[in-house]
This record gives C-alpha cells, structure tokens and sequence, in this order.
C-alpha cells in the first residue's frame, strides 16, 4: 500500500461503501487518517454517497412512555445501543421527538404544570443522540406572554468544507408563532442566536400542520392554500390547491410520503379517501379515489355500521395510512396509498417515523498535527 | 464525402500501436485497444508513437494483464457503438444485455489476482489514465476494508501503524459508535 500515491489512495477510499468503514479506514494509520479528513476528500465522498440511514426513531404512545429506536434492517450500521436518550437532562421519558434532520434530533418537553393545551414556547432542544451531546433553544427574543406558540421545525445550517449541512455546529430552528392573530417566524442558528424571517410574500395565517415529506413540512391555510417549508433551506412556497376538493371543509387532511418517495396529500370525509400527487408542472392533482367501506367490506370482522360514522387516522407511514373507524378502536386497517389495497393493521404502528442519519462529517480531529 | 470519413476510420481501427513494457518486452496492439489508455491516446494524437511507445513504469507481465482488459473492452466499446446507432429493437438490446453480463463475468475473473498484482494493475491503470480498470481495482480494494477493524485492514495490506496505543483510544474515542 506504501506504493500508492495519495491521489491512488484516496481514489481507494472514496470506493469505499460505507461511513463506518471509512471512519475505520481513518483509524488505520497517520496517512489514511489525513487522506480521509481532509476537505476536500469527504465533500467529495459525500457527492458520491448517500447518506446512511440509521435507523427511526418513535415517539411513545403516550407522552410518558420514551421514544424509542429502530434501527434500519438489514444491515443494522451501528449497534442500537448508541441511539440511547439516557443522556438528556431530566432523562429520555419527558421528552419527545418533534423533528428530525441528518443525525440530529429536534426535541421538547411541555413546561412544568404546563397543559396539552399549553401556548407557551416549549423547553426544546437539538441533540445529536450518536455524539450524546445536545444544546437548549430557548424561545425567541420576542416571543412574550401575548404569543402562542405553533410549531418548531429543524433546518440546515451553512454547508460546510467537508459537504455536511447539518450537525450540531451548523443547523437552525424556525419557529412559528401567533400574535395577536398574526403569524410570525423566527429562526434560531446554532452558535448565534434568533432573527426574525420575514414571510410577508406568504399567506400563513393560522397554518394547519400536515405532515413532512420528502424533506419538507406541509401546512394548510383557509382558501385551498398548501403552504411549503424546505427543510434545506427554511424557506417557504405556496400552491393552490385543486378545487375538486373542498378543502376548507375537510379536517381529516394529511401529508404522508408514497412509496417514491414524493409526497402525497390525502382526506378522509364520509368514508372516501382521496390521494393527490403533486404533477411535474407543480400542480396537485386527485391521484387515487377509494370508497373505504367498500374495500374493506372482504376484512375480517368488518360490520357496515363502522362506517355509519367517520374514520380516525391512527398512522402516516411510508407509503401507507393506518386507520380505525370511530366507534370500533380495535378495528385497525392499513390503506396502501399506491395501490389503494388495505389490509388489517398489525402491531402499534401508532407512531410517526424520525429517520435519523449518520454524522456527516464524522468527527475527525485527533492526531492529525503530524 | 462519408464514405471517404468511414474509409478513413477504418484505417484508424485497423493501425497497429507498438507498447514497450519496462523489461523491454514488446506488445503490438490495435489503435483501438491501446487509446483506452488516455495518456497513449494523446501520444498518438501528438504522433509520438513511431518506434513504439515506452512504457517504464509497468512491467511485462502487468501489461500483458492491461492488454487483455483493454482488449475486451475495447471490443465492448466497439459493439455498443454500432448496436446504438443502427438498431433499437429488443431482440437487440437483448444481445446487449448479454454482453454487458458476458463483459461483467470477465471483470469478476480478471480480478481474482493476489495482492501485489492488484496493486499494480492500479499503479498502471493510474499511470495510463484508463478509466474503467482504475474503478474496477480501487473498487476492489475499497471492497476489502468493509467492515474490517483498522488492525485487520493493517494486517491485510502490510501497513505500519505509526499511531501510538493512546493516540489510537483518542481516535476511538472521537467516534465510539463506529468501532463497537
């Protein structure tokens, strides 16, 4: 190997299919460690390989059970145990999982004494649960006793030299809040503090919150309005959506990620469910239609009268809907959002999916002076 | 005018180039093996490959091994080229089909080399800039030091470890995660 010019090597080392290979790679002697640390090695070795995913993470099912882990199948990358949340303040069980982003994790925890209800900015933090480390966000400087609180969402930072764009030395949190019925947003950037971003271009009036797909969050606003937020960037775009719908009409209306990937909106009213893609050209259009006490009429146990009234959604999975007819809970099905084919639900799928990526760049800072 | 151009290509194919391995044996190849190599290529589009060209820093049995993919693959090129432009039809792109496995099942094979030999099929796939053999041998090797600890990749490749055992807990300590 001594041979190689370092151009050879790191032509070897970019090959190599795997982070934790190339993080043991780095181990191997003083040469390969500065071949894989360096700069320009690892942005180019990000273009060439996609993030590894680690794993999920899962809410409780309650808000004093702890979230948990599930770690991607097969090959498990790295052993379960590392994705412990022992190491937060207060212990894993009063927090959960709000947003995910990379190997990062955006968490809160209602205030003490606080209600579900609670209007209050929420204790939040961001931590990195492979590096046990974690930083609180305290509330925006303006955020006082005549705000409400609406949502917190986890963004990239400034990519760096080696082409990571998010960790614990580079992301931001945009907040959303009310005042006094108008929505404000603020954006917090790790190291520095909050600013205000401004979203005048942008109906955001009372947002209803949808979903994340495909790297974005979705909202709803009054008049058919689908409102975008890019969590690379933080910014937001907005879209009309088709009128065959009545939209504002419609609570039961989710975001959830098709089998390809890209996002799909979908309603619940009267036991119809409607799926809509989103076309090249932009635009929403109705993609699947199902009448859901027709086909699930063949499950076991199905009676007519679970459809005499409406349908709870239990899950947004990949690919997949998760509901329950209001006057059965135990009556679970899944609804396959490609093909429209439901199945009687098992397990307690009862959760939304934070997939959690490993570090990029991986820490690699001792011994390379020499 | 064209059939003047295809005359003129066909010329080309047909040239013979004269490689010179460092232990001075010689290798006589057609043009369309030998521009495989990028750096060759250029020799010849600077018409400094009458007498043969020199080739110091490869060996003759390490050039007869590059000969023998640049060969096959050259063919392949050859074969690709005419099926795109003349022909589309699926019985067609089932014979290209075949060949691409045909051509994969000779990659396999030319890999299953020692050490040394793959080491040197790099150095002179780097050293006659011949894109395709430096991806399948690098890849080679990247593929051997996946899931390895740094101790079995050090064994394997005969490399020196110049880390101390405490700057090695250093390094482990940075990212636990990965070696456990």
């Amino acid at each position: 190997m001594d041979v190689m010019s370092d151009d050879v090597l790191g032509l070897v080392l970019e090959r190599v299919d795997s982070h934790v290979s190339l993080i043991r790679a780095a181990a191997v002697c003083r040469r390969w460690r500065r071949a894989v640390a360096d700069a320009g090695f690892l942005r180019r070795f990000r273009s060439l390989h996609a993030p590894a995913v680690a794993g999920y993470y899962q809410n409780g099912a309650t808000r004093y059970d702890d979230p948990v882990f599930v770690p991607s199948s097969p090959p498990q990358i790295v052993d379960a145990r590392h994705f412990s949340l022992d190491f937060l303040p207060g212990g894993t069980g009063s927090w959960d999982i709000l947003d995910s982003r990379g190997s990062l994790l955006l968490m809160f925890r209602e205030g003490t004494g606080g209600s579900e209800f609670d209007t209050r900015f929420p204790n939040t933090l961001v931590c990195n649960p492979l590096t046990q480390s974690y930083m609180m966000v305290p509330p925006p400087a303006d955020f006082d006793s005549s705000c409400d609180f609406l949502g917190n969402f986890l963004i990239d930072g400034e990519t760096d030299r080696a082409g990571g764009c998010i960790g614990m030395s580079n992301f931001r949190v945009l907040c959303m809040f009310d005042r006094n019925g108008v929505t404000h947003v603020a954006m917090f950037t790790s190291g520095s503090s909050w600013s205000d971003k401004n979203i005048d271009h942008i109906a955001l009036q009372d947002p209803d919150f949808l979903g994340h797909a495909g790297g974005s969050h979705y909202m709803y606003v009054d008049g058919s309005i689908l409102i975008k937020l890019d969590s690379s960037t933080g910014d937001f775009t907005s879209s009309v959506l088709p009128a065959i719908e009545d939209w504002d009409q419609r609570y039961d209306r989710f975001v959830a990620e098709g089998r390809d990937g890209k996002p799909r909106i979908f309603t619940v009213f009267d036991s119809t469910m409607k799926v809509f893609a989103r076309l090249d050209s932009g635009e929403w259009a109705l993609e699947k239609s199902v009448l859901l006490s027709e086909a699930t009429s063949g499950l076991p146990g199905y009676e007519p009268a679970f459809f005499y009234h409406g349908q709870v959604i239990l899950f947004r999975g990949s690919g997949f809907v998760t509901l329950y007819p209001e006057v059965e809970v135990e009556w679970q099905y899944s609804i396959n959002l490609q093909t429209m084919e439901v199945e009687l639900a098992n397990g307690d799928k009862g959760r939304i999916l934070r997939w959690c990526e490993l570090p990029w760049p991986p820490a690699l800072h001792a011994c390379l002076d020499i | 005018m064209a059939s003047a151009g295809s005359g003129d290509e066909k010329a080309a194919a047909a040239a013979m180039i004269t490689l010179i391995s460092s232990d001075n044996e010689k290798f006589e190849v057609t043009e369309a093996t030998a521009t495989l190599s990028q750096t060759i290529r250029h020799m010849i589009e600077d018409g400094c490959t009458d007498g043969g060209v020199p080739l110091p820093n490869v060996t003759s049995k390490i050039l007869a091994r590059v000969i023998e993919y640049c060969k096959k693959h050259a063919t392949a090129a050859a074969g690709e080229e005419g099926s795109s432009s003349s022909f589309s039809d699926a019985a067609f792109l089932e014979v290209d089909r075949a060949f691409l496995e045909e051509l994969e099942e000779f990659d396999d094979a030319f890999l299953e080399v020692d050490r040394a030999t793959l080491f040197d099929l790099i150095l002179a796939a780097n050293y006659l800039d011949i894109k395709g053999l430096l991806n399948l041998t690098c890849q080679k090797v990247a593929d051997s030091v996946k899931g390895k600890t740094p101790e079995q990749i050090r064994e394997m490749y005969n490399i020196v470890n110049d880390l101390t055992p405490e700057e090695e807990a250093e390094i482990r300590r940075e990212t636990q995660w990965a070696f456990e």
